[in-house]
């Protein structure tokens, strides 16, 4: 074996967790000691050079959540959830290389293990807030459907391998092309379709999500739905592509209903902002999986499932940023506290209403052109029944609407209850991000083919 | 080779971008606007010499790409690097760079000089923009920021009336030849499909297309030809020409620099540059229509300057009738000897210009040349670098550029096949440009000073004058690349290859041209000699020497020939009257229709409102609710404790196996 070769093919990876390990050592060995004031901007600072220098390259997937992670270690600037500051921004780069290697590797059981061990890195990224009880009760319920979901997955890649004697994916695929369905393989679909909808937040397995996303620290929640979203979405796409998508799509389709139907219905009746993130990120694994219900003839259209979650990240980043400035502001993120938001702080307004009406596709915004290009795929497919999901899924993106305008109608809309209040603290770093958050959200859209292809992976 | 042409656009998105950023600097940053500015332009500057050394030799590149594509359609846009365009790039980015230079002194006063910078940045992004595509579409979105940008500086100074009605009137008089061309532009997209020039073959430009257009006939005239006058349509009210060169004279209310950058070297010339871009397309017919009108505008502009008292509307006439030149030179075929003539004018005009600010700066903001005069010993460099201009502009033989750019314009005009006319046309303008220089310069620079006596004039700062000396040296050096023994410019542009022959001085035509041409412009000067410098003007008030000799043409010429008025009583009051004949129309016709209508609308919308609120309004608000309260139900199932998710997760699988049996059962695959 060239080790060189192995080496550069996993080059990310190890900058991430060369990284990691720097970020820790910094911090436990010259920071905490000698300038605890600086410990957060130092270890952050080093965090998104790390994913800088894993940034370098065309713009793919593994880009993208090396983006997302530098992203979500700028909002984390001056939230102080916990002493562990150096032990934090390890976590989030060890999850980012767990979710890179899983988007490298050519094989089911290595991607299996980067995404087991971003998985358990978010658990406890989760419960990091030791102070809190409902953080580590979050944690714990997050830790607990994890593993049997994992088991799940892990029980359908095994049954894959027996069907197939080989994990790798070209292997599957060629393997399965040949092989007629067998109750073997109805279960695999149905554990792997189990696995993933966890992963993905998908409904009826969705129900970690609202605790998690509530509970956590809020720089940690948006970490968990955009970074681990892209991972999630391009492995299941990679599997489905692999696997005899057939088998899948009874499964597929009640997820994907289920989710829109949930997700959707549930986010109106929100009032805090979080939870209505929550719910509004299991309706967009809904809109997502659209993209897998098409005739298994077709190919899966991986380029523009990854173009929806990664416009998807972008957007819910941002918005998790304008929800921690209202965290601390108002010690809460109940919608309320939105009221008048344009009054007080009109950039953040803007800002916010750019995410949202990304998050509700409403074009020219980049997530316009996600949910497009997943449901014309969806109906290049054809049958009766793909019809249907898809227009489905655009008639519950029409409900959506209704709690996105929502938000939007107490920013802009709704009086502020008291004319002295001081607008909104946002650290600048933050506020300059959230606008390249913006306007990658509104160049994504302006220009939807460029970033289309490139994030089409060489396979 | 052809890896640099994809990056051409580096050139307009260098000021495009200082552009973006200094529209969103505080009003107070002037410093970084400025420097800003400069730094892009000169950087365009920088790569439009690499540009230049890339087709030196001769020779074309084109980069095209697909701008979108609607079904099977392709939007095609490009960058074509040519000698035409590199000739261009090379100009604007020069004397951009001084004019951008000179203006931090003379807007040093200004509060709002971040905004003109702005404006200056844009503008050059436009212009470069234009010069570069390689699509007319390109050409023409360009073509109109730049129009744009005009309208915004020539009513820079917005709280004069006079300017803003001067903004105005270039944006829609301009609008006017912009019809014809945008129309032209649709015929051709019909025609031909792509709007490229260059395509391999496919633009329309070469072979394949010309053959196709010249051949379809529409009302005795081929589609060429038609197109061609459609374009010059353009090209008209771009540059000036009669009968659409009303606007020109009057956009000199804008600030100093832009009438010298924008209103004598280079967006005026803009009109030129797409008349020598498409002149493959123009055919004999249409050219001769081209050449009729540059002489005509050559001459008539002239005549009108020499009766005007303001000295940057002097240059603006001479500016409209040195465009007629360039206009004649390319219909009469002489494609090099156009945009040679474009070129050293861009630099001598800009000179000019530059030093007509001077001199305004150095007069305390006065304009009028009756009330200047003695300038040559407080303004020396001014005074100098201008006399450099004056001389360039007048075509004094040999030394300076404008001899040579005029002698191969005549050259071009004496050897052409077609009428002989435009000849003589160029030969009157020599004479008249001659003398209203000669008029000038005497007034201005000679006899004593007859302004305010407390305020005596001062010359200006270095910043301003430096941009001169350099201007100045130009404005002598580029004669030199176009003489008829080595005329390498034109050579260049028209695509040949040219050797050194001294000898071809000495033919007995070129020699003769210049003979002649030498006799005119002396006759101007000798003119302007007797009337002005030999009785030298005492007080602003003095009747002129010409009025004396000429008190009717003078008259006439004084009111630049009645145009405005013409025009005012025409086609203004024309256009007044049908709008009021329309709003009569519209008061008594429309207005009770509309009413009635309004009427029906009304009653059948009562109608509907009954139906929808009694039967559709509650349907709604009923499933509304509905889809509210199974919300609310929704999510209040999710407050539930740790075993019920676990279930859920259990029976959800137990289903999802019963529904995938279900589904294969039915199919029978078992």
């Amino acid at each position: 074996m060239n080790y060189t070769l192995l080496i550069q093919a996993h080059l990310t990876e190890l900058t991430l967790i060369c990284t990691a390990l720097i970020v820790l050592m910094v911090d436990r060995l010259i920071m905490v000691r000698c300038y605890p004031r600086l410990r957060d901007p130092v270890a952050a600072g080093l965090t998104v050079i790390g994913c800088g220098i894993a940034m370098c390259g065309t713009f793919q997937a593994d880009e993208a959540i090396a983006a997302m992670t530098a992203a979500v270690a700028i909002i984390s600037l001056g939230e102080r959830f916990t002493q562990q500051v150096g032990e934090y921004f390890l976590l989030l780069l060890l999850a980012a290389a767990g979710l890179i290697f899983m988007v490298h590797s050519s094989d089911l059981l290595n991607a299996f293990l980067g995404l087991e061990t971003a998985s358990l890195t978010f658990y406890v990224l989760v419960a990091l807030d030791r102070r809190r009880a409902e953080a580590v009760q979050a944690g714990f319920k997050y830790f607990l459907y994890g593993g049997v979901s994992a088991a799940c997955l892990l029980y359908g890649l095994s049954l894959i391998y027996g069907l197939t004697g080989s994990l790798n994916f070209a292997h599957c695929t060629k393997a399965f092309a040949t092989m007629p369905p067998s109750q073997m393989a109805y279960v695999a679909a149905i554990m792997l379709v189990v696995g993933f909808a966890f992963k993905l937040a998908a409904a009826p397995f969705h129900l970690w999500a609202p605790d998690v996303y509530r509970h956590a620290a809020t720089p940690v929640a948006a970490f968990i739905a955009s970074a681990s979203k892209v991972g999630g979405i391009y492995l299941l796409a990679r599997v489905a592509g692999a696997f005899q998508r057939e088998a899948m799509l009874p499964a597929l389709v009640v997820v994907t209903v289920l989710s829109l139907v949930i997700g959707n219905l549930a986010a109106i009746s929100q009032t805090s902002l979080s939870r209505l993130l929550a719910f509004s990120a299991v309706a967009h694994a809904g809109y997502v999986l659209v993209g897998l219900c098409i005739a298994p003839s077709q190919p899966v259209p991986i380029a523009a499932m990854v173009y929806y979650a990664v416009t998807y990240a972008i957007a819910t980043v941002g918005a998790f940023g304008v929800v921690l400035a209202l965290r601390r502001d108002a010690g809460s993120d109940c919608m309320s506290g939105l009221d008048g938001l344009n009054q007080r702080s009109p950039a953040l307004a803007i800002l916010l209403a750019v995410f949202v009406l990304s998050l509700a596709g409403i074009p020219p915004l980049a997530g316009f052109f996600g949910k497009f290009y997943v449901f014309a795929s969806a109906l290049r497919g054809g049958s009766s029944m793909t019809i249907g999901v898809a227009a489905f899924a655009i008639l519950m993106s029409a409900v959506s609407l209704y709690y996105y305008l929502q938000v939007l109608k107490r920013v802009f809309v709704q009086p502020l209850k008291d004319d002295n209040q001081p607008p909104l603290q946002v650290s600048r770093v933050t506020m300059i991000l959230l606008t390249l958050l913006a306007l990658a959200a509104i160049l994504a859209g302006l220009f939807p083919q460029g970033l289309l292809q490139s994030l089409a992976p060489q396979l | 080779m052809s890896s640099f042409v994809q990056y051409l656009w580096l050139i307009p998105l260098l000021p495009l971008v200082a552009a973006g950023i200094n529209a969103v600097l505080p009003t107070d940053a002037r410093r970084a606007a400025m420097g800003l500015t400069i730094a892009t332009m000169a950087a365009s500057f920088l790569i439009s010499v690499v540009a230049f050394f890339k087709v030196a030799d001769g020779g074309r590149l084109c980069h095209n790409f697909d701008w979108f594509s609607l079904g099977g359609g392709h939007v095609r846009l490009g960058w074509l690097l040519d000698p035409l365009s590199a000739a261009m790039l090379m100009m604007v980015t020069f004397v951009g760079t001084c004019i951008f230079v000179y203006s931090v002194a003379y807007m040093a006063h200004d509060a709002r000089q971040k905004q003109f910078f702005t404006f200056l940045s844009l503008f050059a992004a436009a212009m470069l923009g234009l010069i570069i595509s390689n699509s007319l579409l390109l050409l023409f979105m360009c073509w109109e920021v730049v129009g744009l940008a005009s309208y915004l500086l020539i009513g820079f100074w917005f709280e004069k009336p006079s300017a803003a009605a001067a903004c105005k009137k270039a944006f829609i008089t301009t609008r006017i030849g912009d019809i014809g061309f945008l129309l032209g532009i649709v015929w051709l997209a019909k025609e031909n499909g792509a709007l490229l020039f260059f395509d391999n073959g496919a633009g329309f430009l070469e072979q394949g297309a010309l053959e196709h257009l010249n051949g379809l006939a529409v009302g005795g005239i081929s589609a060429a030809t038609a197109i061609g006058l459609l374009l010059f349509c353009g090209a008209m009210g771009k540059s000036g020409q009669v009968p659409l060169h009303v606007w020109l004279p009057d956009a000199m209310e804008g600030p100093t620099p832009v009438s010298a950058l924008i209103h004598a070297a280079t967006m005026v010339a803009a009109g030129v540059f797409l008349i020598g871009r498409v002149h493959p397309l123009m055919t004999t017919e249409s050219l001769s229509v081209v050449a009729g009108i540059g002489a005509c505008t050559a001459v008539i502009a002239a005549l009108i300057g020499i009766a005007q008292n303001d000295i940057k509307r002097i240059l603006a006439y001479s500016t409209v009738s040195q465009l007629g030149y360039m206009m004649l030179a390319l219909g009469v075929g002489g494609l090099g000897a156009g945009i040679f003539h474009l070129i050293t004018h861009g630099f001598f005009k800009a000179l000019l210009f530059l030093g007509a600010g001077s001199i305004i700066h150095g007069c305390n903001d006065q304009q009028d040349i009756r009330a200047m005069g003695g300038l040559h010993g407080p303004m020396r460099k001014t005074f100098l670098t201008y006399a450099v201009g004056m001389m360039a502009l007048s075509g004094f033989p040999l030394l300076f550029s404008g001899f040579w750019s005029k002698e191969a314009i005549l050259h071009a005009a004496h050897s052409t096949v077609g009428s002989h006319l435009p000849f003589y046309a160029g030969l009157i303008g020599a004479v008249l440009t001659a003398f209203y220089m000669t008029r000038l310069m005497s007034l201005v620079f000679f006899g004593t000073y007859r302004g305010d006596a407390e305020h005596p004039p001062h010359e200006s700062p270095r910043l301003m004058t430096l941009p001169l000396q350099v201007l100045a040296v130009f404005a002598i050096a580029l004669g030199f690349l176009g003489t008829p023994a080595w005329p390498w410019f034109t050579t260049w542009i028209e695509g040949r290859e040219t050797h050194f022959q001294f000898g071809h001085l000495f033919h007995l035509e070129t020699l003769g041209l210049m003979i002649v041409s030498t006799l005119a412009v002396a006759a101007g000067v000798w003119l302007g000699w007797r009337l002005y410098f030999q009785r030298l003007r005492l007080t602003p008030d003095e009747t002129d020497p010409l009025q004396i000799v000429v008190p009717r043409v003078f008259y006439h010429l004084e009111h630049r020939l009645w145009f405005d008025e013409f025009y005012e009583k025409t086609l203004i009051a024309g256009t007044r009257r049908v709008a009021e004949w329309l709003t009569l129309v519209e008061q008594g016709v429309w207005v009770g229709g509309i009413w009635a209508a309004a009427q029906i609308s009304i009653g059948f919308s009562w109608l509907s409102r009954c139906y929808d609120e009694w039967l559709i309004n509650d349907g709604f608000d009923k499933s509304c609710d509905s889809l509210r309260g199974s919300g609310k139900e929704i999510a209040d199932a999710h407050r539930q404790r740790l075993p019920f998710t676990l279930r859920t997760i259990g029976a959800a699988i137990l289903v999802l196996l019963a529904i995938t049996c279900i589904w294969f059962g039915k199919g029978g695959a078992r």
